[in-house]
């Protein structure tokens, strides 16, 4: 199938506002090269870094001290000019090149789980908006879920919020969640009850 | 072992340091208490444009609007930016070379620069078919909306210069680490905040 | 809004009209003559107030000290200089509330202002008493007192600390200035669109109250931030969160209430101003606009701003009772639960603010019974308050009788809270003035007596000498007659029919109850004066009531442990505490007042230009936007963002006291109170009390 062809056929939704045909042409067709470029790069980028990072598996058994270009643990700070304080250098003292870079590594996987998970559950919703015919408060709903789980996992990989630390985040993360949702359903109840009663055009989802 | 990994990136610090540990624990803990109150700015943003979506007053609605595929691309690239700023983030927690971790970090920067362009991109698309913030309701709580984000996403890209400034000035002194760790902290809020906006606002349109 | 736009007005909107007193010169009528009068004379005191304060200073030669203070970083002098705005901002509101009693006093003729004039001063009356005096005066209390009650030498964020007071006072001048030129908004102190939208309210006076409230809102969020981490993060050795002294509690909850229920302010603030500025439609009339989420938005705020005001008093009253009692406070973890009850309570009730506005019957009554939900905690803590009371020796000092006059009326407001809370009792008395009188029965006997309160007992610690008494006692009681004589007739007049800012009636039977109200006024003026009267002779008679040694109360809790006033670092060594009432132990077990074995040197945030910095910067652009002056606009923007970026690039940003200065200093004053004689509190309100507390336990007859 010919690139031009997808692109009427895939495109239409999106477009359908206005415009002259043949500009909606043109659109359609950057947006489909869009999307390859797009999809391209991140994965050509993750799987460079992955590269990467498979030489850096932790070897058993690294002497200590054997790799002190990355990991100066020589114990002499090399002091700051300007007078700040430098947090790293004495805390590698106590840890060894191996299990640092065992950490490292674990700490790298744990961005790769998380971009993608936020792949796949990007590609889901949008792919299903964009090609799937399912009834649309189906669809809501399997985006809503998506999104709450790419959310998930966007807290959890990235920013590294998780149940095993003994920091305040994520009960205040917790708490912030509940009052977000008190204030934000409470709107949409009552905007929506209002709307309901006014005959305002702002028809809710059934249910609300 | 664990107590370290799930320290923050970029802070290799113990309870052994003592006031250090506990003034960057201080900080980092004040920007997440900041990212929250910030959420929920965002999130009465997201309750006007959801109580607002229909009021249309006659002129263009979502489907005639937006545009699935610049919203994938735009997905991507922050998706994409979160990434490599988590790279960043490993460079500088473990003292990779400073090149490095301005490489990675100017990646990021790159890649927020093409998300910005493509959002604006977005809104003059919207505004030749009539989307403009004037025309109704709705189109006002889009337009309050996703700027906003977009307004953020600017506010980092110029944190992330002035953060280069710094290193050029004084190097990855405990300040300008902090910075970084923050920003990163930042950077991740801001994808996140994108993640609702795809799904309410253009997956939700368009559905 | 191009460039030749902004090369043809380069003053904006401003114009010689924008005079207080230009509509009276051109169109001398009676009415016109009367308001101009009044609001010459308003502009001019402030015009005059500010020369003279230039004037001043420049005679004594103190712009030194007074760039010492404002680019100070000190939790201390922050608090102190959020009080002094409070006050000032008090005497305006105050001012302007008797003004309208006057009014409505005579408003069976009339009265004597335009309705424009009445509608700003009801404006700027709401705006100034919740925004800039409560609030600053609160967070003043807060600022002085909480990092000593953790045992900590300052705030997390000392810097920011001073940006939020400079964006507090940049809302104030800003608030001021509108009284010199041009209007203030005549929407309320909730300005409702579409009545303040740019069709319905062109002027500037929208546009005043829409900065104001952003500047001070945006410093309230970064307070609360600020003060969160200070709790959570910055309590001393052995401070569990149970063991927090009560006030410190309610410093929290304020604290993470602020950080939650600010952003819905400044989204609906911002959006309006979208709609002001931009011709955006979130609440107009037309093409789709909804003020019903602008009220939505507001009370999502409003309804915990109202919190935020009282939860601190809570705090407060909860150190003045057992201290005053002399007994250990009764119920602490129910009072600490209640306390985190009604402040998680408070973001689910914000629609009975609107009962009335079409919602059907099923919301209000789950708002409803929310609302009334709030009425048991609050009641946990009065009883609480009232066991702790219960056979100790009550002292009746000027805090304590604010505090009685607390517990008795503010039970009254409560109850009108309750009645209000009921949907269908709500929609009798809506937008009359029972709901006047009800917020003030709640606002004035809750949070102002208990501000005051502690304005009486924390002042000798911040400036080592006590407040007069005697004159302290007039003003507290005439605070508590005026009140009563203000507002108690405002519930039958709303009973009665009268709505809410009402410039004029034509109902006879209001007059006498009008008048009494604007006795109450007076009262309440006089109570003013009675307190400034006080501070006058306090500072006069400040060498006979000096109370050096740091508690003059009896006091419980750790700010009492150290010298008045406070050093500039608090603690010459970070105490160390076991349990609640830390200094009360320490008394007890006599190892208060006793020298440490080491000291250590402090280091301390230096002091920093950038609070009067974004103070000034906040003022220009909110005044820019004001009068649509652009250029001063992008100037101030390109000023914010350098500001900020200069920050960044700030290093060397502390100093160190070395340990032997904190030495000398610390033993000088041991040395001081180990000679001080410890007096009972018989005799804590004559000259000799020199901050020596002898300490009694519970019980023992003084």
């Amino acid at each position: 199938m010919s690139r031009r062809a997808r692109s009427h056929r895939y495109g239409n939704r999106g477009d359908a506002g206005g415009g002259a045909p043949h500009q909606q042409e043109q659109r359609q067709q950057r947006g489909a090269y869009i999307w390859e470029i797009g999809l391209t790069v991140a994965v050509a980028t993750v799987l460079a870094t992955w590269q990467r990072y498979r030489r850096h598996q932790p070897r058993a058994g690294v002497p200590a001290g054997a790799d002190k270009t990355n990991y100066p643990h020589s114990g002499v700070s090399r002091g700051n000019p300007h007078g700040g304080i430098d947090m790293h250098e004495s805390d590698y003292n106590s840890i060894l090149p191996a299990e640092l870079q065992q950490q490292e590594t674990h700490e790298f996987h744990s961005y790769v789980w998380g971009i993608s998970l936020a792949l796949v559950l990007t590609l889901i919703p949008f792919g299903l908006v964009k090609w799937a015919g399912i009834p649309r408060f189906s669809l809501l709903i399997v985006i809503g879920a998506c999104a709450l789980l790419q959310l998930v996992a966007h807290f959890r990989f990235f920013l590294h919020i998780g149940f095993k630390q003994k920091r305040e985040d994520l009960l205040l993360i917790l708490f912030s969640a509940l009052l977000l949702f008190l204030m934000v359903a409470g709107t949409i109840w009552i905007m929506g009850n209002l709307a309901q009663r006014m005959a305002m055009p702002m028809s809710m989802p059934a249910g609300f | 072992m664990s107590q370290q990994i799930y320290n923050y990136p970029g802070l290799n610090l113990g309870p052994s340091h003592g006031k250090e540990d506990d003034a960057v624990q201080t900080a980092m803990f004040g920007f997440w208490v900041f990212m929250m109150s910030d959420a929920i700015l965002f999130g009465m943003v997201f309750a006007s444009y959801v109580t607002s979506v229909h009021a249309t007053a006659g002129g263009p609605g979502p489907k005639d609007l937006y545009d699935i595929s610049s919203a994938f691309i735009e997905t991507l690239l922050l998706l994409a930016s979160s990434f490599t700023f988590g790279m960043a983030s490993l460079a500088l927690k473990y003292k990779h070379s400073t090149p490095r971790l301005v490489g990675w970090l100017v990646v990021t920067l790159l890649l927020g620069a093409a998300f910005l362009g493509f959002e604006v991109h977005d809104f003059v698309a919207m505004a030749s078919k009539g989307g403009v913030p004037q025309r109704s309701g709705y189109l006002s709580a889009f337009f309050g909306l996703v700027p906003l984000h977009g307004l953020h996403v600017i506010g980092a890209c110029m944190w992330l210069l002035a953060l280069f400034g710094q290193i050029a000035r004084y190097g990855l002194d405990t300040r300008t680490k902090l910075g970084i760790m923050r920003l990163a902290l930042f950077w991740h809020f801001l994808d996140i905040v994108w993640v609702a906006i795809f799904t309410v606002v253009y997956l939700g349109g368009l559905a | 809004m191009n460039a030749a736009a902004i090369l043809a007005h380069p003053l904006g909107r401003l114009q010689w009209s924008s005079l207080p007193f230009w509509k009276m010169l051109h169109d001398p009528t009676r009415q016109n003559l009367i308001n101009g009068g009044i609001g010459g004379f308003a502009a001019s005191l402030v015009v005059i107030g500010a020369l003279v304060v230039i004037v001043l200073l420049t005679h004594y030669r103190k712009w030194g000290v007074l760039w010492q203070w404002v680019t100070s970083v000190d939790h201390k002098k922050i608090g102190i200089m959020y009080v002094v705005i409070a006050f000032v901002m008090m005497a305006r509101g105050l001012i302007e509330a008797w003004l309208m009693r006057l009014q409505q006093a005579d408003g069976l003729n009339g009265g004597f202002l335009s309705p424009d004039h009445f509608a700003q001063l009801f404006s700027t009356h709401g705006t100034i008493m919740i925004f800039f005096m409560a609030m600053p005066f609160l967070f003043g209390v807060m600022n002085y007192v909480m990092p000593q009650q953790i045992g900590a030498r300052d705030v997390s964020f000392p810097v920011l600390n001073s940006i939020s007071l400079g964006l507090t006072a940049a809302g104030a001048a800003l608030v001021m200035i509108s009284l010199v030129l041009g209007n203030f908004s005549t929407g309320g102190w909730f300005g409702y669109p579409p009545y303040t939208e740019a069709n319905f309210s062109p002027g500037v006076g929208p546009d005043y109250w829409i900065w104001a409230l952003s500047l001070s809102g945006l410093g309230a969020t970064l307070t609360g931030i600020n003060f969160a981490v200070t709790v959570f993060k910055e309590r001393c050795p052995g401070m569990k969160l149970m063991y927090l002294p009560l006030f410190t509690w309610t410093v929290l909850v304020t604290s993470i209430m602020l950080i939650f229920a600010m952003p819905p302010l400044t989204v609906a603030m911002a959006q309006l101003a979208l709609d002001r500025y931009f011709g955006f439609h979130f609440f107009t009339n037309a093409l789709g606009g909804n003020m019903m989420n602008f009220a939505n938005l507001f009370w999502l705020f409003g309804h915990p701003e109202v919190y935020i005001l009282i939860m601190p008093a809570f705090g407060i009253f909860s150190e003045l009772v057992p201290t005053f009692s002399g007994k250990v406070l009764y119920g602490y973890r129910s009072l600490v639960w209640a306390t985190m009850s009604i402040a998680m309570l408070s973001f689910t009730v914000w629609l009975h603010h609107y009962f009335t506005m079409g919602q059907n019957a099923n919301i209000n009554a789950v708002f409803g019974i929310a609302s009334m939900l709030i009425g048991i905690p609050t009641g946990v803590k009065m009883y609480d308050w009232m066991l702790t009371m219960f056979r100790g020796r009550v002292r009746f000092r000027v805090p304590m009788v604010y505090t009685i006059g607390f517990m008795l009326l503010f039970v009254l407001g409560g109850m009108t809270g309750i009645l209000l809370a009921n949907p269908s009792i709500d929609y009798q008395v809506h937008n009359t003035v029972f709901l006047v009188a009800h917020f003030h029965n709640v606002i004035i006997p809750g949070v102002l007596f208990g501000l005051l309160g502690a304005y009486h007992y924390w002042f000798p610690k911040a400036f080592g000498y006590r407040l007069n008494e005697r004159w302290g006692m007039i003003s507290a009681v005439c605070w508590i007659i005026g009140f009563m004589l203000a507002f108690f007739p405002l519930y039958v007049l709303g009973i009665m029919g009268l709505p809410r800012r009402s410039v004029a009636y034509a109902e006879a039977a209001y007059m006498p109850l009008e008048v009494v109200a604007f006795i109450g006024a007076m009262v309440l003026v006089i109570a003013l004066l009675a307190l400034l009267w006080q501070l006058w002779i306090s500072i006069r008679d400040r060498a006979e009531n000096r109370v050096f040694a740091g508690d003059p109360w009896d006091g419980r809790s750790l700010e009492w442990a150290i010298a008045a006033p406070a050093p500039e670092y608090n603690f010459a060594v970070i105490p160390m505490v076991k349990g609640r009432d830390a200094f009360t132990t320490a008394k007890q077990e006599g190892t208060a007042f006793k020298p440490p074995a080491t000291y250590t040197d402090i280091e301390l945030p230096k002091n920093s230009a950038m609070g009067p910095a974004v103070a000034a910067i906040g003022f220009t652009l909110a005044f820019g936007l004001v009068w649509h002056i652009w250029w001063l606009v992008i100037l101030a923007c390109v000023a914010v963002v350098a500001s900020m970026i200069m920050r960044g690039f700030a290093r060397d940003t502390t100093r160190i006291i070395p340990a032997a200065e904190v030495k000398q200093q610390h033993q000088r004053w041991l040395d001081a109170v180990t000679r001080a004689r410890a007096v009972t509190r018989a005799v804590e309100i004559t000259s000799a009390n020199t901050g020596r507390a002898q300490h009694e336990p519970s019980g023992v007859s003084a």
